[in-house]
């Protein structure tokens, strides 16, 4: 019998076959056939383009589906934990931009501005501090140096450190003060930067803030209350005993998402033993709240789940959200990883709990590498 | 149980449920047109399937009814011994869709044209995995495809797009 061959299979089908794929394996489809090269230009969403890999712009008009453009530096201490853990939806298109190699091109800023006309929307900017600063340096100089006359417009921006054996290159960084061309940002993530919060007031559009620290000044919170869009905060504290979870009650009242874990310490506050009487009050204090997510462990609240789903719930108690198993608990909803019994968030309606897991299932959704 | 008969296309005649052939959306339109169509007469449902050839129609079958008992296993909602379930009809379906890759072109065909969503997807994913890790040409070979690409398109395809598609974890590899 003659081998059968897949050139007629219908083209939604290969582009369903396509989804499965990434990386490498989705580059060698493109190069199998024309059907197969269209099927993986009607899929793709999130694309990256690789400075070693540099031959020129992406032809955006094939790739109708495309939200974001991610310009990455062939950085291999890119850490992988950055991955998954940023999450910024946008409506329309979006693009990102890795590194001053990338940033200062003409030719990339001359595309931004062509995109900026059609179909991109939104542009960001990682800064890498690759360097050890001598001294306490103004990361505000390095931030103006960089938004120079050609600039584009910034919507969001992070500035992240290498590690050099464990250690952030951009210890002794300082934010001190306000940069004008930052006022209209709406996502700003930090790590090791000594911020004076006040610096950040004039951010009015601020919608997303994420903040690594070893230091924190207890007005902080008040700034963050002061922030009229600010929607999703994601606090990093270096230890434990930083920031108190009764701080939290202080945010302000558009907060909708609320993310707190450590990174460097298996100490800091999402391991503080007091979230299965805390949650509710938080929840009712802050009335947008829509989830609370920490990565490490809520001992205590994990446990109080593991009891109920122990004596037999009723159904209408108990959902699974892909892997995770979402359980009602005094009137929010607690998820704990169906495997490992992590704790993974408490959220005030399974909606939220859907909208937390997965981030790139959701339509115009992406996760944000910073 | 309501059954019906579904006919492959070489008159191979299989009797089944009518909600394990409902998850044919296909059927199940073709059902209810024929319900429509009897006149109030009792007799079985026959419906002709023109692009099913009887050994696709068994495997497709196969799995719909395997699918259907284990929908009726499951209680009004999800509970964590349903989970068990639902990853033991993981391993079912992981061990289904383990067959050569002819059979696997039928079967996502007859899929497609069953509109049988589940199994569909199962088949796409089944083809995903034996594309992973291959070449262009391997591709090529394994699925019956001809390159139509003229050199220099196939140069700019190379050109334009590696960068796009170059997996992380590889690079991070390097």
């Amino acid at each position: 019998m003659a081998q059968v061959t897949f050139s007629d299979v219908p083209l939604g089908v290969m582009e369903k076959i396509v989804c499965h794929l990434k990386g490498q394996d989705k580059a060698s489809v493109r190069l199998v056939s024309k059907a197969a090269r269209d099927a993986c230009d009607n899929t793709t969403t999130f694309l990256t383009v690789r400075r070693s890999q540099w031959n020129g712009f992406p032809n955006l008009q094939r790739l109708i589906n495309c939200t974001v453009v991610l310009f990455l530096d062939d950085m291999a201490t890119l850490p992988s934990f950055r991955l998954d853990k940023y999450e910024q939806q946008t409506e329309g298109s979006f693009l990102l931009v890795c590194g001053e190699w990338w940033w200062k091109r003409a030719d990339l800023r001359k595309w931004i501005g062509m995109q900026k006309e059609s179909r991109i929307s939104k542009v960001g900017l990682m800064l890498c501090i690759t360097e050890q600063p001598r001294g306490n340096v103004d990361v505000c100089d390095m931030i103006e140096e960089v938004l120079d006359e050609g600039a584009p417009d910034l919507h969001y921006l992070g500035v992240w450190s290498q590690l050099l054996e464990s250690v952030p290159l951009s210890d002794g960084l300082k934010w001190t003060r306000r940069i004008p061309k930052l006022d209209s940002l709406e996502g700003l993530y930090l790590e090791f930067v000594d911020l004076d919060m006040s610096a950040l007031r004039s951010m009015q559009h601020l919608r997303e803030l994420r903040l690594f620290f070893d230091e924190w000044d207890t007005s902080n919170i008040a700034t963050f209350a002061s922030m009229p869009e600010l929607q999703t905060l994601f606090l990093e504290p270096a230890r434990k005993d930083i920031l108190e979870p009764s701080m939290l009650l202080g945010l302000g009242q558009n907060i909708r998402c609320l993310k707190v874990q450590g990174r460097m310490s298996s100490l800091a506050i999402s391991e503080h033993p007091l979230w299965a009487d805390f949650m509710p009050e938080l929840f009712d204090t802050l009335t947008s709240l829509q989830r609370f997510e920490a990565s490490a462990n809520a001992k205590d609240l994990v446990k109080a789940v593991l009891s109920i789903l122990d004596n037999n719930p009723a159904p209408q108690d108990v959902v699974i959200v892909s892997t995770w198993v979402v359980c009602h608990f005094k009137g929010l909803w607690v998820a704990v990883d169906r495997e490992s019994n992590a704790f993974r968030g408490v959220f005030r309606s399974i909606d939220a709990a859907k909208s937390a897991m997965g981030p790139l299932a959701i339509p115009e959704g992406f996760v944000l590498l910073f | 149980m309501c059954s019906v008969i579904l006919r492959s296309s070489d008159g191979a005649d299989h009797v089944v449920s009518q909600e394990a052939a409902s998850l044919s959306k296909t059927v199940q339109s073709l059902l209810e047109e024929l319900e429509a169509a009897k006149d109030g007469e009792e007799s079985i449902l026959i419906v002709p399937l023109p692009n099913v050839c009887d050994c696709t129609l068994r495997k497709v079958l196969q799995y719909c009814i395997q699918h259907t008992m284990s929908a009726q296993q499951v209680t009004e909602g999800p509970t964590p011994s349903d989970e068990l379930k639902k990853r033991e009809m993981e391993a079912w379906d992981r061990d289904y869709i383990m067959v050569s890759t002819d059979e696997l072109y039928h079967l996502v065909m007859a899929a497609h044209y069953l509109n049988v969503p589940g199994l569909l997807e199962l088949c796409c994913e089944g083809i995903a995995n034996l594309i992973r890790g291959k070449s262009p040409e391997h591709v090529r070979q394994c699925f019956g495809l001809v390159k139509d690409f003229e050199a220099p398109e196939e140069e700019s395809i190379r050109c334009t797009n590696l960068w796009a598609l170059v997996d992380e974890k590889e690079q991070a590899k390097k």
